[in-house]
């Protein structure tokens, strides 16, 4: 059945000129409303600078060495806890996939863990793992397994249980069903979880922020 | 089979139960044989007593109520800004179509790391946690409130055109009833986006409920403490989660 919104955004969309125009209406509509209240003096001007000062600060930002040094640091982080809380994520997440029993044991207990605040663990990743990338790469990979277990999952149950047959009439060990049929299969429910979760892994950056104000009072 | 398949999910969930009872058992018999350092990790037994120390010492319930009504503002705000937003999007295709994607990108930025400039302009108060909660939520709330009335079907909506429903009246009794259940999704969504921000800022500014207790009792090293508050603060997530999932069920009788 044809939905009212779909096709006034159809019709829209034949027409990208309109959109491009209102794009740029609204950046620069933004940026001139920035820049009025940074000359109001509405709010503190170090609050609110000009755009000409933060452009100064940004070519500043993206001169200095310290800052690719610290976006390598950054980097190597969220790489390391989406490689281990993914791995793990995907790894519980076909097992509960794959049995029933587990996922009615234990995928609620995951389901109400998930929306939990995961800032809420970083005093004790702190005592864990000390001040240093450790606690931060343990905060983004508890961040980031939540959503790909959930994901993975609810993928694997998805998958056609006709290619599942197909792999078990072969013969296929439980690595290559896992290599050759679910994986594959559930390609399209799991990368979701694993671009949201390297695309905000803000409870990493929070950490960092928040271990170096620790590491700061500690000394 | 039809009997057996709610008595296997029983057991598994008894099961689930007791393997996690028995997970916490060896922790403690780990613990008292000294193979994990209790100063790092306190007995679950210890924690079991902090629990109602932390609720009557650390007046956890009036620390609860704050933070409830931190989140209750924010959904105000959401309810009050997010949906009127998406109504727009939805009316103004245009407007969706050069803004959606701004928006989609809106939900995947971490907001909580700009509470320096929120905490200049609205001070270190429970409006900056407010409104911080209020911007990490409003993504998904605008999102599929557009995605609601987007959703209406064609032929509802001219039912209600040959019957020469004005515009206001083809809101209100077409396309907002059409559109409530994916509202009521986003409200969701955009609610545990600004508990956990919510939350999170708490704890990052040392203000407010639940987020600062956990603060308060680690500079403390109340190791205990620490850990009952966690596991408090993950009880009221759960219960949270757990009645807007049931609303949204009671909403959506279908899923």
């Amino acid at each position: 059945m044809a939905a009212t919104g779909d096709l006034r955004l159809a019709r829209v969309r034949r027409a990208p000129s309109r959109v491009t125009v209102l794009r740029v209406v609204i950046v620069v509509g933004l940026l001139a409303g920035w820049e009025a209240l940074a000359a109001s003096g509405f709010l503190f001007r170090d609050v609110v600078p000009s755009l000409a000062a933060i452009a100064r600060a940004l070519i500043a930002v993206l001169t200095s060495a310290d800052f690719y040094g610290n976006l390598a640091v950054t980097a190597t982080e969220v790489g390391a806890a989406l490689a281990i809380g993914g791995a793990c994520g995907l790894a519980v997440g076909i097992a509960l996939g794959a049995n029933r029993f587990l996922s009615n044991a234990y995928e609620s207990l995951l389901y109400y863990l998930g929306p939990t605040p995961k800032i809420i663990f970083f005093p004790v990743m702190i005592m864990w793992f000390g001040v240093g990338s450790g606690s931060k790469i343990a905060m983004g990979a508890i961040s980031c397994f939540f959503p790909i277990v959930i994901s993975t999952a609810s993928g694997m149950r998805q998958v056609d249980g006709v290619l599942i047959r197909v792999g078990r009439s072969f013969r296929a060990t439980t690595w290559q069903m896992i290599g050759k049929i679910y994986l594959p299969a559930m390609r399209a429910p799991s990368s979701p979880a694993f671009d949201w979760v390297s695309a905000s892994p803000s409870s990493a950056r929070c950490s960092r922020k928040r271990s170096s104000r620790t590491a700061g009072s500690a000394t | 089979m039809t009997q057996s398949q709610p008595t296997s999910r029983h057991a598994a969930r008894i099961f689930g139960a007791v393997s996690v009872i028995a997970a916490l058992a060896a922790i403690e018999s780990l613990i008292r044989a000294g193979v994990i350092n209790r100063f790092i990790v306190p007995l679950p037994t210890e924690i079991l007593v902090a629990l109602p120390r932390i609720v009557v010492e650390e007046d956890v319930l009036h620390r609860l109520a704050q933070t409830a009504q931190e989140v209750l503002w924010a959904s105000l705000l959401l309810a009050g800004i997010g949906i009127p937003l998406g109504a727009l999007f939805y009316r103004y295709a245009v407007l969706r179509a050069a803004c959606e994607s701004w928006v989609g990108a809106l939900a995947a930025a971490p907001i909580v790391l700009m509470y320096p400039l929120f905490l200049v302009i609205f001070g270190r108060s429970a409006t900056t946690i407010v409104m911080i909660g209020f911007a990490s939520g409003l993504a998904p709330v605008i999102l599929k409130t557009t995605e609601g009335f987007a959703g209406a079907p064609r032929v509802l909506v001219d039912v209600g055109r040959s019957f020469r429903l004005s515009a206001s009246q083809e809101f209100r009794k077409i396309l907002l009833p059409a559109a409530l259940p994916a509202v009521f999704v986003g409200m969701r969504l955009g609610l545990i986006f600004a508990m956990i921000n919510i939350v999170g800022v708490e704890f990052l500014i040392n203000f407010g409920g639940l987020g600062q207790l956990i603060n308060e009792l680690a500079e403390r090293y109340d190791l205990p403490g620490t850990y009952g508050a966690i596991v408090f603060v993950v009880l009221t997530s759960a219960v949270f989660f757990d009645v807007t999932l049931r609303i949204e069920r009671w909403l959506r009788p279908e899923t």
